[in-house]
């Protein structure tokens, strides 16, 4: 009889224990993994998990837009075509003037001596899916280091900026939105060419440009354009358009809320603007000596 | 002692205890969730997180199959995937397990409304806990209607709880040991 008897108590550590071990565990990655970044490993390693269920995830959606697209009707497909077609030759004109342009613009640089812009190549992505966490604004893109991507890589849509490629894998890529919290963009005002650094207020839908002052010229309706002062974003892309603007003489700066001309989160294809992401200079060391290597890799890194 | 007859296996009642589900079975089913998650959501306004519901179901159907480690291993690979805070989920998870764990006995001795409410108020305190934890790390409160992925969560345990209900009435005609 002793034979049978069932093993009562090899249960392994309680379950209170389990719970205090693994809870630990992860408030020591999560402090590892905002604080120091000592984890991307260990993402790079689960995400080989969870790249092949994002795929099977993506099918029925991908195979339902084949079969619309498949059936779709001819009058939509006239009326599309009429309609890209009427939109080609409206941008023609635009784009013919555009080449002249950028060649009087290299020739008057070049007589300035100022820098050459940044150039740039795009990459045509689309969204694969939409990071859940409720606290940042992130998309995960189907694209990643294999296809060129780099961390750092400006993001746009038909109607402008939207974000900035925060973290590559070899497949996949995470954009973190302008209307991110953490996500800082530069920009000026593209009437009078007046800078300032614009953040996500978090609330889904608006970006801040922080620090203006009081009697700054800006008004509603202006159009924000990157400042390209950073080197990452091509000079010129809209960003936003200033939507509010509180001037409360308690604060010390004017509170200036705008609107992304782009749509972050609601598109489908999205465009990366390929450039190089230049190698900062050296962060200066605290004691004033041996410098850090370059932190490129970590800017405008927002959660 | 001879005339005792030998020890009969028998069924115990289904409230108490349940016959253990296959490994095989709650991987899968996480898997389904995973899947349901990762769908290519519009907006995630209200879309429930399945994987911390299937968690949560485990760990009170199957609480000697499905513990805390489980349960952490499932929320860091959604942590992962999601390009959120390493931990973040697999924090919530494992206090869901261990509350599942904890409370199983309890409550599988109710119907199906009582053990919704149960979830609902488990799921919320996960939510709250991952709300503590990004607020700590500088994040901002998300907005109340954050909390209704868990609301719409809980309408999937009765759904969760009949299939599982299916599943094992299938595998006992299927399965002639049993």
């Amino acid at each position: 009889m002793e034979a049978h008897t069932p093993p009562l108590f090899l249960r392994g550590p309680s379950p209170f224990v389990r719970l205090l071990f693994f809870g630990v565990l992860s408030l020591v990655l999560m402090v590892f993994d905002a604080r120091f970044g000592y984890v991307e490993p260990l993402r790079e390693g689960l995400l080989w998990f969870s790249y092949p269920l994002q795929r099977v995830a993506a099918l029925p959606g991908s195979v339902f837009n084949a079969v619309s697209d498949f059936f779709v009707s001819q009058s939509r497909l006239q009326q599309d075509n009429s309609t890209l077609r009427r939109e080609r030759l409206r941008d023609a004109e635009q784009l013919l003037t555009l080449e002249a342009l950028r060649a009087e613009n290299r020739n008057l640089r070049a007589l300035l001596g100022a820098r050459e812009p940044i150039a740039s190549q795009s990459l045509v992505a689309s969204i694969a899916y939409v990071g859940r966490d409720a606290f940042s604004r992130k998309v995960i893109i189907d694209k990643g280091s294999q296809a060129g991507i780099l961390a750092g890589h400006p993001v746009i849509d038909t109607g402008g900026v939207i974000g900035q490629v925060t973290r590559v894998h070899p497949l996949l890529a995470e954009v973190t939105l302008i209307i991110d919290k953490d996500q800082a963009i530069p920009v000026r005002v593209m009437r009078n060419g007046l800078r300032g650094v614009a953040f996500g207020t978090g609330d889904g839908s608006t970006i801040e440009l922080r620090y203006m002052a009081m009697n700054a010229d800006i008004a509603v309706g202006d159009l924000l354009v990157t400042s390209g002062i950073d080197s990452v974003f091509p000079a010129g892309l809209p960003v936003a358009t200033v939507g509010r603007i509180d001037r409360d003489a308690a604060l010390q700066f004017a509170r200036v809320l705008c609107t992304p001309t782009g749509e972050p989160g609601n598109n489908r294809e999205v465009l990366i603007v390929a450039t190089e992401v230049p190698d900062l200079a050296p962060y200066p060391a605290e004691d004033g000596t041996a410098p850090r290597a370059g932190r490129s890799g970590r800017r405008g890194r927002g959660r | 002692m001879a005339t005792l007859p030998p020890p009969m296996s028998y069924e115990i009642p289904s409230i108490t205890m349940e016959s253990d589900a296959r490994l095989r079975t709650i991987w899968l089913s996480i898997i389904a969730a995973f899947l349901f998650n990762m769908l290519p959501w519009h907006d995630l306004q209200g879309v429930p997180d399945l994987v911390a519901l299937a968690v949560l179901f485990w760990s009170i159907h199957q609480p000697h199959r499905f513990s805390v480690g489980s349960a952490f291993c499932a929320g860091l690979l959604l942590d992962a995937a999601n390009g959120v805070l390493l931990g973040q989920h697999a924090l919530a998870c494992s206090a869901l397990a261990f509350a599942g764990n904890e409370l199983s006995r309890r409550v599988l001795g109710f119907g199906l409304r009582a053990q919704a409410f149960h979830v609902v108020v488990l799921l919320l305190l996960a939510q709250a806990l991952m709300l503590a934890v990004r607020i700590a790390m500088g994040g901002t409160f998300p907005g109340v209607a954050w909390f209704a992925s868990s609301l719409i969560a809980t309408l999937f345990w009765p759904l969760a709880s009949f299939a599982h209900r299916f599943g094992r009435q299938v595998g006992r005609s299927a399965d002639p040991s049993n």
